[in-house]
């Protein structure tokens, strides 16, 4: 782990040119249709890759050393040879369990997976239960999963996953496979045995070592399928942009950036040295743009608004407490929100690359999702509002460790308050008008403004807990402290709004986005933020006892 | 807010920022215990149980009456409570647009087939129908048995008219149902039928000129029943075909099974039917048996209470009913949600129903056709949408497309591409509303909005340039005192 940071570390800007090679270019520009989406090959063999070994930490990608692109080229070349390689990770324990899977490991070869009796009669078991019109529940559907991917791997190596061949004139149509390739359906193709030859000619070469001849050949194949049908295949640069975004991986040298700057900028602060903090700007603007830059490229890859799931929310929210985060240093110029925002954005980019339920991948909206600016409007402008309370989260940890550890900053733990505050009414802001939006949306796609569906009795859930500690503020009860609890506090509503509603309750009209895991991210972090919660108020209490004279009327709380 | 009079001591309590907060916290923890609640007993109960209920309309009436006070309590205002004032009607306006469009507004369902036309949406409640057309008594009545269920000890009565009262003594959310035929003294032909196929087995029966239970139309294969009502007639029926791969009973008066079975070229074989064996259809790997014929049947339903599955989208509540009256009372009869069936009052037919009430619409909608397209090579679907024709004796005849995110707004109802049925013909469902409060909450979600930027952002900068306007004012006079110094300062200062 440690050694891998390193080399990412030293590595990461020049990662592109130094993986894979310039040999697998035109392969992986080639287009192939999977999952309701035209994508290049290279999107393809990353997005199996995960299926077929699970997320590596950092958002590493290859298999058992090759990028995704040489391993499905391998797969082709060496068939047997994969099959017997142990790379399909199940750590899922109940489904081991259910499978009776051998425990001592947790990496399988496809052969050994693909024969076992246990698996195959799980599968059958769940296979009954949809025949059943049943939901399956989420061991099942991880049988299913791991199902589906052995399915689609060995469809790999029959060439049936492939479906690469577009259909020559009806963009609506499925594609053909490689497999397809050799039944009568295709044979009045013009093109079908040229495409055949390229096919053979690519994985022949790189059987036999000939890295140039595989160029050659997917080189060839690829403008032999965009002539095939010229209104159907997509514009190479589409491919390419695709790629390079697959490839660049902006989002890693954003968190990079980021961790640099946070760390310069945590040295500025003991240091008071002028260096440290331009250059920790520096870093963390830069990594700004890096994020920018990203999220504009997959906006133009997948033609749609960049909150879509939940991975793009929490990498928008990473964006959206930086972007306030900057607007709030280009005021008052403090270095704090830069220092917090970058922290947190490490973390949440972090977590986007490595937690199961958070998929990079670009897949097909659901029809209540699609086309609307509404929805647009209204999520990212919730997202914000996450953003923003995130932000005032990141200040409430700073604060409340003052109050632990540093008792005598009063000035600081003053101004700290005040920066709090304005995130506090940034997010108030955003997360009031996006509900609201919401209803908007509702009404406009649902024909109601409000139903108390779980999502949006969430988000006003959380909306009412932010107004309840403003309002307090303004009455005059609570105060630094109780600011600094309530950012923890509230932040608790924002992640119920947030993952809870689609990750614990698991019902209502926010379906599409529903799904399981991550319990252990989440539940830590929620147990870590109450025992701070509980903590500091003990010692709240204590002190005021300590304080106030016996007699006198009992002090409220904070 | 120094009134010591009662309204005053009233309006300093409901304008408090104390009972602002202590509502806003409760109706926070309320709603996060329903959206508990509703994980466990479905989304109906919390509908039914929380959200619907008099104390949580209370509970934001408090709401709205304390922003209300408080917005009172601030008179005389000034320019300091512009913001102030705009978030707080905005919230106003929000709640009262919500009251409108619940007591205005409209929420129903409208399902069509392909090619089928209805001016009758269904609202989403649930109410017990009752019709005795000799007697000219008719009633509907507006039920919740999912939360007072009638039971033994316990059954309800609806008081139609004409000293008739409908009863229903019990409830039950989940049923499962049985249907057989057994011989009776009179009643149509009915035959009971496997189909052995390759991939599957099926069993069926068919009830001979029954609306419902005459055909059956499997795609590939499809069966029909027919009753004689002389021989010349039943010969006449099985030597007309009726499509190919189609296979036709024909019960004759007699008791006798005759059989017409035309292949994919359409040539026909005919002949009996004899019990238990295979029908010689000509159809390659599929076997018919007729195992059953009754030449006089009557239906045989046996309605079974079942555990409720965990969706609640799949339960198939029913409720038992009959009527009682001057005539007698007629035999008590399972309805399930959605059905209505015949029975007997004394020597009267009449029709019960279990289903939702349902609301004119001033024009009419024919659904031409319904398309949900999957995303290219897979089965994901990317979109639903319904071309309609809309029929208004006011506003004329046009036709619109309606898909999702893309409702038909017309004459204040909105028709909302909802869900659909898979079948032939295809049955798109679509959600109707009405909101006549809508306007009302855009407004008040806009006017909150703005309210809050003022709050933060608007006032604080006035506020400062105020200051700043201020200071440099004082500076200036302060110059011109040092100026002329024998000045007395200005008695306006």
């Amino acid at each position: 782990m440690k050694r891998s940071l390193l080399t990412l570390l030293l590595l990461a800007p020049s990662a592109p040119v130094l993986a894979g090679g310039p040999e697998l270019q035109p392969l992986r520009e080639i287009a192939i249709q999977e999952g309701g989406r035209t994508k290049p090959f290279d999107s393809f063999a990353r997005e199996l890759a995960k299926r077929v070994q699970g997320a590596r930490a950092f958002g590493f990608d290859t298999v058992a050393g090759l990028e995704p692109t040489e391993w499905v080229l391998a797969t082709l070349a060496a068939p047997d040879r994969w099959k017997a390689e142990p790379i399909v990770k199940v750590t899922h324990a109940g489904l081991r369990q259910a499978a009776g899977l051998p425990t001592d490991k947790d990496r399988y070869s496809f052969q050994e997976l693909a024969d076992h009796k246990g698996l195959q009669d799980a599968v059958g078991r769940v296979r009954e239960k949809l025949n059943r019109n049943e939901d399956p529940d989420p061991v099942e559907r991880e049988v299913l999963d791991l199902y589906d991917t052995l399915v689609t791997y060995q469809g790999v190596m029959s060439g049936e996953s492939l479906h690469i061949v577009p259909h020559p004139d009806d963009p609506k149509a499925a594609w053909y496979s490689i497999a397809d390739l050799a039944t009568p359906q295709t044979a009045a193709l013009s093109q079908v045995q040229r495409v055949r030859a390229l096919v053979s000619a690519a994985v022949v070469a790189y059987r036999e070592g000939d890295r140039a001849g595989v160029q050659t050949a997917a080189s060839a194949l690829g403008s032999r399928l965009a002539e095939l049908a010229p209104g159907v295949y997509p514009a190479p640069k589409d491919l390419a942009r695709e790629v390079h975004y697959n490839r660049a991986k902006p989002f890693r040298t954003a968190w990079l950036l980021y961790l640099l700057g946070f760390l310069a900028l945590l040295a500025s602060f003991p240091l008071a040295s002028r260096g440290f903090s331009w250059a920790g700007m520096a870093l963390v603007v830069a990594g700004f743009l890096s994020q920018a830059y990203g999220m504009a490229l997959r906006v133009m890859i997948s033609g749609r608004p960049p909150v879509t799931n939940m991975y793009e929310s929490v990498v928008w929210v990473a964006f959206g407490g930086m972007l306030f985060a900057l607007i709030f240093e280009a005021v008052y110029r403090v270095r704090i929100f830069a220092a917090c925002a970058s922290a947190l954005a490490v973390i949440c980019l972090i977590l986007a690359d490595n937690v199961p339920i958070l998929d990079g991948s670009i897949s097909p909206l659901v029809p209540v999702l699609r086309d609307n600016m509404w929805l647009t409007v209204h999520v990212l402008t919730i997202t914000l509002g996450y953003a923003a309370f995130t932000l005032a989260m990141g200040i409430g940890h700073l604060n409340l460790g003052l109050y632990f550890f540093r008792p005598g900053e009063a000035v600081l733990f003053k101004n700290l308050s005040l920066f709090l505050y304005r995130a506090l009414q940034v997010g108030t802001l955003f997360l009031a008008v996006g509900t609201l939006l919401g209803g908007v949306w509702a009404s406009y796609s649902w024909g109601r403004f409000w139903g108390w569906d779980p999502k949006e009795t969430w988000a006003l859930i959380a909306t009412l807990g932010y107004l309840a500690i403003l309002h307090a503020r303004m009455a005059g009860w609570i105060k630094e402290f109780g600011m600094a609890v309530g950012s923890l506090l509230g932040y608790l509503l924002v992640l119920m709004a947030w993952y809870g509603v689609n990750f614990v309750l698991g019902t209502g009209l926010h379906s599409y986005g529903f799904g399981s895991g991550g319990y252990w991210y989440v539940g830590g972090f929620v147990a870590f933020e109450i025992l701070v919660i509980v903590a500091a108020l003990l010692r709240r209490r204590s002190e005021m006892q300590k304080h106030a004279p016996p007699s006198a009327a009992p002090a409220t709380a904070h | 807010m120094h009134d010591k009079t009662f309204g005053g001591r009233m309006l300093a309590l409901l304008s408090s920022l104390r009972l602002a907060v202590v509502t806003m916290v409760t109706l926070a923890a309320v709603c996060g215990y329903a959206t508990f609640y509703e994980m466990h007993n479905g989304t109906p109960a919390a509908q039914s149980d929380i959200y619907q209920t008099p104390w949580f309309a209370f509970l934001l009436g408090l709401l709205g009456l304390n922003v209300f006070s408080v917005m009172v309590s601030r008179y005389p205002w000034t320019k300091h409570h512009i913001g102030f004032l705009t978030a707080h009607v905005g919230i106003l306006l929000v709640l009262s647009g919500s009251v409108v469009s619940l007591y205005r507004g409209l929420d129903s369902n409208m399902a069509l087939y392909e090619g089928e036309t209805s001016d009758r949406v269904a609202l989403l409640d649930r109410a017990l129908q009752v019709s005795v057309p000799g007697l000219g008594v008719s009633g509907t009545f507006p039920v919740t048995f999912e939360k007072k269920p009638p039971g033994p000890g316990r059954e309800k009565r609806f008081p139609v008219g004409g000293d008739v009262v409908l009863v229903a003594d019990e409830y039950r959310p989940h049923v499962s149902v049985t249907e057989a035929f057994e011989p009776a003294a009179a009643g149509a032909p009915a035959l009971h039928f496997l189909l052995q196929a390759p991939m599957a087995m099926q069993e069926q029966w068919l009830v001979a000129d029954d609306p419902q239970r005459s055909h059956l139309d499997l795609g590939m294969v499809s069966f029909g029943f027919h009753a004689a009502t002389s021989e010349e007639q039943a010969k006449a029926l099985v030597a007309q075909p009726e499509g190919a791969s189609h296979l036709s009973f024909v019960a004759t008066p007699a008791g006798r099974l005759l059989f017409a079975a035309a292949d994919a070229s359409g040539a026909l074989r005919t002949g009996a039917v004899e019990a238990g064996q295979p029908v010689p259809t000509g159809w390659p790997a599929m076997g018919v048996t007729v195992d059953r014929f009754l030449p006089r049947a009557r239906l045989v339903r046996t309605v079974k209470p079942e555990t409720p599955p965990a969706k609640e989208e799949r339960w198939q509540p029913a409720v038992r009913l009959h009527l009682e009256g001057p005539r007698g009372k007629s035999e008590p009869e399972w309805v399930l949600w959605g059905e209505r069936v015949r029975v007997a009052y004394g020597d009267q037919p009449a029709s019960l129903a279990y289903r939702s009430p349902e609301a004119a619409l001033p024009f009419r909608v024919t659904l031409l056709k319904f398309d949900n397209e999957p995303y290219p090579g897979s089965r994901m679907a990317s979109t639903f949408e319904s071309t309609v024709r809309v029929e208004d004796p006011e506003k004329g005849t046009f036709e619109t497309l309606i898909s999702m995110n893309h409702p038909l707004h017309h004459r204040g109802y909105i028709f909302f591409q909802s869900s659909f049925v898979e079948g032939r013909p295809m049955m798109s469902i679509f959600s109707v509303a009405r909101a006549p409060g809508l306007p009302l909450v855009y407004l008040g979600t806009t006017l909150i909005g703005v309210g809050i930027i003022w709050m933060f952002y608007v006032k604080p900068w006035l506020a400062r340039r105020q200051a700043a306007a201020a200071l440099a004012v004082h500076r200036a006079r302060e110059n011109r005192n040092e100026a002329k110094s024998a000045d007395p300062p200005s008695a306006s200062a």
